[in-house]
């Protein structure tokens, strides 16, 4: 009687393997963005990529998602994304590809540059700008979400912006920022940089940011990909702030 | 073949008794089994021939996959639109240009293209620096790392120094009692309408210390970054007349603590790990080649 149950523990086994296999290769071939809609596929995605990201994601973003803004890593259960609408296949991208991860299919199209430094702009021919300008545009960025400013300095902050900062360009002239190249949404209170203070505005327009999201296309499988980026995707309500607006 | 009658039907099941009958259903689920695996490692080992699209892939050209992730890219970047959203003949036409891609490609493989056009050539040598700095980016390191290496390069991590500072330029005969009046503590204006000096404009309002640095000349901006608040330089003798430099306010660099700089380390250390990767690959490289120089050559 023994080895029939261990014949049937073994038939089981394969069966469940064969099973997942049959139901990663579904996932795969989904369309990503209208997963939601297929619950069981989803829920399958979501048990295997809780796992992955624990063991992949979390050093950085946090075990449950939230990010660390005193590092600049993104909150991933918010609505606010930095790269794309936050679809699965959005978030698929990024998790195959990284950002500035040197990877050439990353999203490698922006940095924020440091504005006090002799040469902040690289090849793009960007001018430093003083303390007095920072300040100013410190300003402005405070005026654009509706805390307390100096007027004045916001005045001239506004100018800077839209001239030789440069600061258009990437965030866009409503400083609404913009997800095709990852510049952050500056009017919304979401500070992907410490806490949206004068002194943590100061230092990023002083010293830039060049955050880093490793590609993990060689490191992990298609499946656990659209897995990790499905569980991602949970975290939030899957809404784009860009979406909700 | 007969069951020997002196094995009843139901011994079968008895692991303690010889069966024929177990051994050989025993030996047909071994060999489906078996075959099972065999022919699923057939059909998706990497390297093997396979009539089957994986479902990662979208299409395979003489085996080399096409991703399905990259279609979909593709599909947006072509169309701006998603899978749900897009007609089959814009599927069709992303998928036809994916295929003539990486037929080409391969043409161009067999070609050795990269013998004879240096853009290609560039291109492979860049893509490979790539791979391996993508590689390096891949580990995070870990606090204590980061700690250590702020330690060890410490006077790296400070901010900017900045400084208000204003050239005046007098006349040789005069420079000296200006400098006496305004280390006394006269207005430098004053000063400067009593002494018939004049303000070089070279600085204005407060400056970063590599902006001064720029506008004032490496010999003038060393004189002013040693002027604490509300000193004056000694005079300086310039084409132009004699320079004082009237330091309004100085704050020169201060050290960043670790939270403040730990982006800045962040990046140092990668950019370290990765030339240090790089440099051993290219170490690898040379020793696995077989490099024959010319005898003139030779070093």
């Amino acid at each position: 009687m023994g080895w029939l149950i261990v014949l049937g523990v073994a038939i089981l086994i394969i069966a469940l393997g064969v099973s997942e296999r049959a139901t990663e290769a579904r996932l795969l071939r989904a369309d990503p963005d209208t997963l939601a809609a297929n619950a069981s596929l989803n829920r399958f995605a979501i048990r295997h990529g809780a796992p992955i990201f624990h063991a992949r994601c979390a050093s950085c973003h946090g075990d449950r998602g939230d990010g660390d803004p005193s590092r600049g890593v993104p909150n991933l259960t918010d609505q606010d994304w930095l790269y794309g609408e936050g679809e699965v296949g959005d978030i698929e991208r990024v998790v195959d590809y990284g950002i500035r991860s040197h990877n050439p299919k990353g999203w490698n199209m922006a940095v924020m540059p440091a504005l006090a430094t002799p040469n902040p702009g690289g090849e793009k021919g960007l001018q430093p700008l003083s303390p007095g300008d920072i300040e100013d545009l410190v300003d402005y960025l405070l005026q654009v979400e509706q805390s307390p400013h100096d007027a004045a300095g916001a005045a001239r902050g506004a100018v800077i912006y839209a001239t030789r900062g440069a600061c258009y360009d990437c965030h866009n002239a409503d400083a609404r920022g913009d997800a095709a190249i990852g510049a952050p949404n500056l009017a919304d209170h979401i500070w992907l940089y410490g806490d949206g203070g004068r002194a943590a505005i100061y230092q990023s327009i002083a010293l830039g940011h060049q955050g880093v999201c490793p590609a993990w296309i060689k490191t992990l499988s298609p499946a656990q990909i659209r897995e990790v980026a499905v569980y991602v995707h949970s975290l939030s309500d899957g809404r784009s702030a860009a979406k909700v607006r | 073949m007969a069951l020997p009658s002196s094995v009843a039907a139901s011994d079968w099941r008895d692991i303690r008794k010889v069966s024929t009958k177990r051994s050989l259903v025993l030996m047909a689920l071994g060999a489906i089994v078996g075959l099972g695996v065999a022919g699923y490692a057939l059909f998706t080992a990497k390297g093997t021939s396979t009539l089957v699209v994986p479902p990662e892939d979208v299409a395979l050209v003489n085996q080399q996959p096409i991703s399905r992730s990259d279609f979909l890219i593709q599909l947006q970047a072509l169309f701006t639109t998603d899978l749900a959203h897009s007609t089959a003949a814009q599927r069709q036409k992303v998928l036809n240009d994916m295929i003539r891609e990486e037929l080409f490609v391969q043409r161009a493989k067999e070609l050795d293209v990269a013998g004879i056009d240096p853009d290609v050539r560039s291109a492979m040598v860049a893509a490979v620096e790539q791979e391996i700095a993508a590689d390096a980016i891949t580990t995070q390191p870990g606090e204590d790392k980061l700690r250590a290496y702020y330690q060890a390069h410490q006077a790296r991590y400070a901010s900017e120094g900045m400084m208000t500072v204003r050239d005046l330029v007098f006349p040789a005969d005069r420079a000296a009692e200006a400098a006496g009046a305004l280390k006394a503590g006269a207005a430098a204006d004053a000063v400067l309408a009593r002494f018939g000096g004049h303000d070089s404009r070279r600085t204005k309002d407060q400056e970063f210390y590599f902006a001064a640095k720029i506008h004032l000349g490496d010999r003038d901006f060393a004189a002013a970054r040693a002027l604490a608040s509300g000193g004056v330089s000694a005079p300086l003798a310039e084409p132009d007349g004699v320079h004082l430099l009237d330091m309004v306010q100085n704050k020169p660099p201060v050290p960043m603590d670790f939270s403040r700089a730990r982006e800045q380390v962040l990046t140092d250390y990668r950019d370290e790990a990765i030339q240090r990767l790089r440099t051993g690959d290219e170490a690898f490289f040379r020793k696995r080649a077989n490099i024959l120089i010319a005898q003139d050559l030779k070093p």
